[in-house]
């Protein structure tokens, strides 16, 4: 068991999305597990990425040859899978520890692609209607697999997601032989068809109650099917999770590989936009390729993944989600890619100086969020304290402003917070030493580390112990 | 004859109650609110022409203050009240008072006045506290014992178990678990399908509880969380950000046996 876990841990490492958020659930008296919709962080590996689900592979083999993946047919590794049963028991056994926040389940193909959904299927079954869990489950739609499967699959996971692997159809040819662009995008689409259908006839379920039952509480997690029967009580019997009826409840989201093909940042965020509005989805994610096969197609062994390259990426994601931006503002076929040395909303407000400096106790909401070194909380909290009272830069510092940045880019009634002038050369300058040394941190992250008095020379730890703990409890110490 | 410059100073206890009592003491005396203070017991400095009056906790007292502020400045003004006598600060009891002025005068819309001190630093204790028990929902660890116990220990430094507890109830109803405050040797206790409860812990019982054999899932979370790592992309500096060594103490993956 041991040894499987860590292979189908580790082949399922390079799958970015390990967010558990987008749906609030309440606990039941008869099952096990909740949902917050914020999403809960348990751990974080040494990489500093959140471990919030059980992240694992059904199996590691497949039938595929995708030049980019650890598991593809040609690779020399272990193969192993594990049983619906097997994942169900550390699911539930990690779960009760509070170790984790629920599953995510993703596989390689095995035999056909039908064949791994149905046993997906089969391990969600499982866990919801014997186990009763309650908790977060994250899917993978495997491409190609039948409609009905990915249907039913839908009615018993909280998210779902496949990959889109490639920013665009070409590195898709190149680098997965086996996988269309249609084969992604079919099953993307008939997953937002369902939530959109599946909200529209819970909406129907509502009205019909409100109109034959009046008054009839709203109990979290109780089925709408149920409370539909002329009010009767919910039976004395256990509840079935499918009856729920929700569909993907927390929406679905993908990935792509950034740095495997030579797409430039403004074809991958104009990607990222198209599928936020086209397809809906609650998040993109962006995964630096890391070399991991020796291959013609692919950078070199050994070369560095891009993660400041992906970190502006997800800044600019941030940016298209909560604030208002669009990509054409950000990129442009002129300017391709990302300033390295600047964030991308510092970078937009330098070539955009005639809009600025704002006075922050007057500019609006949107105006706001597009100050550097404001963000969604500390606007929200300007326009909350404005009201009563008129602001200055020690409020501002109180609510979270960044005044580093955004000092350059604001007034407070009126005024400055020091004598900048506003142009751009000596504000390129300001910002980017400011960033530095952070911006190098991020790109070499991993490369070396600093030696550790611990580590390097074995100190002994001094920190209490489980035993020492004890001690002062009963006063020993 | 008292001067008019001189200070009376309530003193009360760690709990709501007692907070909520010398509030309820100091508001009555009508000394006004620059002439009274609230400091907790702990407190070693004493000031000069200032009265000292111990509080005596009165839960009739108490109650009376938690409805005018639930009735005049609102539920979510009462929960911030709540959460920030569970603070580390031993400015806490002081600070509420000073809250409590406002939110009387101006009523819910106190709340949003954050340009105001006293406001802000409500809500700044309250924050810490959230928090606090926020990284106690994501990184407390549950060990199984004999009977399918489950024991988790934290250490806060807010008296956060009485808002962690209501969060694993709500999420195991059919397990028997065991939260201990290390620090304060508090624990909230959860029967199986029944309501849970915080109580004092003995020092044998808790001897008892932490003796106890290693549980089998150990290894395997450990195995799991260290094969999830990407070696390409090893970030020290980022965890400890998410993950600050403090909260490390009893987390499974961090114990050495």
């Amino acid at each position: 068991m041991q040894q499987k876990l860590e292979i189908l841990a580790d082949a399922a490492k390079y799958d970015v999305a390990c967010t558990s958020s987008g749906v609030d659930r309440k606990g039941r008296k008869d099952a096990m597990g909740s949902a917050v919709s914020c999403g809960i962080c348990h751990s974080f590996a040494a990489d500093g990425r959140c471990v919030s689900l059980l992240k694992i592979l059904l199996t590691n083999e497949c039938i595929y040859d995708c030049k980019y993946c650890v598991n593809r047919i040609s690779n020399d590794t272990v193969r192993t899978s594990f049983t619906p049963e097997e994942i169900c028991t550390l699911t539930m056994e990690f779960y009760r520890r509070n170790y984790i926040e629920g599953l995510f389940l993703s596989s390689g193909i095995l035999r056909t692609p039908d064949y791994t959904m149905e046993q997906i299927y089969q391990t969600l079954w499982q866990l919801r209607e014997v186990h009763r869990f309650w908790g977060y489950i994250h899917v993978k739609a495997i491409p190609g697999a039948d409609p009905a499967l990915i249907e039913r699959v839908g009615h018993l996971a909280d998210r779902m997601s496949i990959n889109l692997e490639l920013p665009t159809g070409d590195g898709l040819r190149k680098l997965a032989p086996g996988k269309t662009r249609e084969k992604i995008l079919t099953p993307m689409r008939q997953i937002q068809h369902g939530i959109h259908d599946n909200r529209l006839k819970l909406e129907d379920q509502k009205q019909e109650k409100k109109i034959f039952l009046p008054g009839t509480p709203e109990s979290g997690g109780a089925p709408a099917k149920v409370k539909k029967k002329a009010g009767l009580p919910a039976p004395k019997g256990m509840l079935r999770y499918e009856e729920k009826s929700k569909f993907v409840p927390a929406g679905q989201s993908t990935q792509m590989i950034i740095g495997a093909t030579p797409e430039t940042d403004h074809q991958i965020l104009s990607v990222t936009e198209a599928l936020y509005h086209r397809f809906e989805l609650k998040r993109v994610f962006f995964s630096a390729y890391t070399a991991i096969n020796d291959d013609s197609f692919l950078p070199a062994l050994g070369t560095r993944p891009p993660l400041l390259r992906e970190h502006r990426l997800y800044q600019a994601d941030w940016l298209l989600r909560f604030y208002g931006f669009e990509a054409g503002e950000l990129l442009t076929e002129e300017k391709p890619y990302f300033n390295e040395a600047l964030d991308p909303k510092c970078d937009w407000a330098l070539r955009h100086l005639e809009l600025f400096p704002v006075e922050v106790n007057r500019a609006d909401y949107m105006t706001l969020l597009r100050v550097p070194g404001i963000g969604v909380k500390s606007a929200k909290r300007i326009l909350q304290a404005r009201r009563s009272a008129k602001l200055d830069f020690p409020d501002l510092k109180k609510f979270g402003v960044v005044l580093k940045r955004a000092s350059y880019f604001i007034t407070c009634g009126g005024k400055m917070m020091g004598n900048t002038p506003i142009e751009e050369d000596f504000l390129t300058r300001a910002l980017t030493a400011e960033d530095r040394v952070k911006n190098q941190r991020i790109a070499n992250a991993g490369a070396f580390r600093q030696m550790s008095l611990f580590e390097d020379f074995h100190v002994e730890n001094p920190s209490p112990g489980p035993d020492d703990v004890w001690k002062s409890l009963s006063g020993q110490l | 004859m008292e001067n008019e410059w001189e200070k009376t100073i309530y003193v009360c206890g760690e709990e709501l109650e007692s907070i909520l009592t010398a509030v309820y003491d100091a508001w009555a005396s009508r000394k006004g609110h620059s002439r009274v203070k609230i400091e907790m017991e702990k407190e070693d400095t004493m000031e000069l022409f200032a009265t000292y009056v111990p509080v005596k906790q009165d839960p009739e007292k108490a109650e009376k203050v938690m409805r005018s502020i639930r009735r005049k400045i609102g539920e979510e003004a009462w929960s911030m009240v709540y959460r920030a006598a569970l603070s580390e600060h031993e400015s806490r009891a002081d600070d509420i008072y000073r809250f409590l002025i406002g939110g009387f005068y101006y009523g819910p819309k106190a709340l949003k006045m954050l340009a105001e001190p006293a406001v802000y630093r409500l809500m700044e204790l309250n924050r810490a506290v959230g928090n606090e028990s926020h990284f106690f929902k994501e990184f407390l660890r549950f060990d199984e014992r004999e009977g399918h116990v489950l024991f988790g220990r934290i250490r806060p430094k807010n008296n956060v178990l009485s808002l962690v507890m209501p969060h694993f109830a709500d999420r195991l109803p059919k397990e028997n678990f065991l939260i201990l405050d290390t620090g304060r040797a508090s624990a909230g206790v959860h029967p199986a399908g029944r309501e849970w409860y915080l109580t004092s812990l003995k020092p044998e019982a808790a001897e008892a509880l932490m003796a106890a054999k290693s549980d089998g899932y150990r290894d395997l979370w450990k195995t799991f969380y260290q094969a999830i790592a990407i070696e390409e992309r090893k970030n020290p500096k980022l965890q400890r950000n998410m993950m600050p060594l403090r909260y490390r103490e009893y987390m499974t993956e961090f114990l050495e046996d």
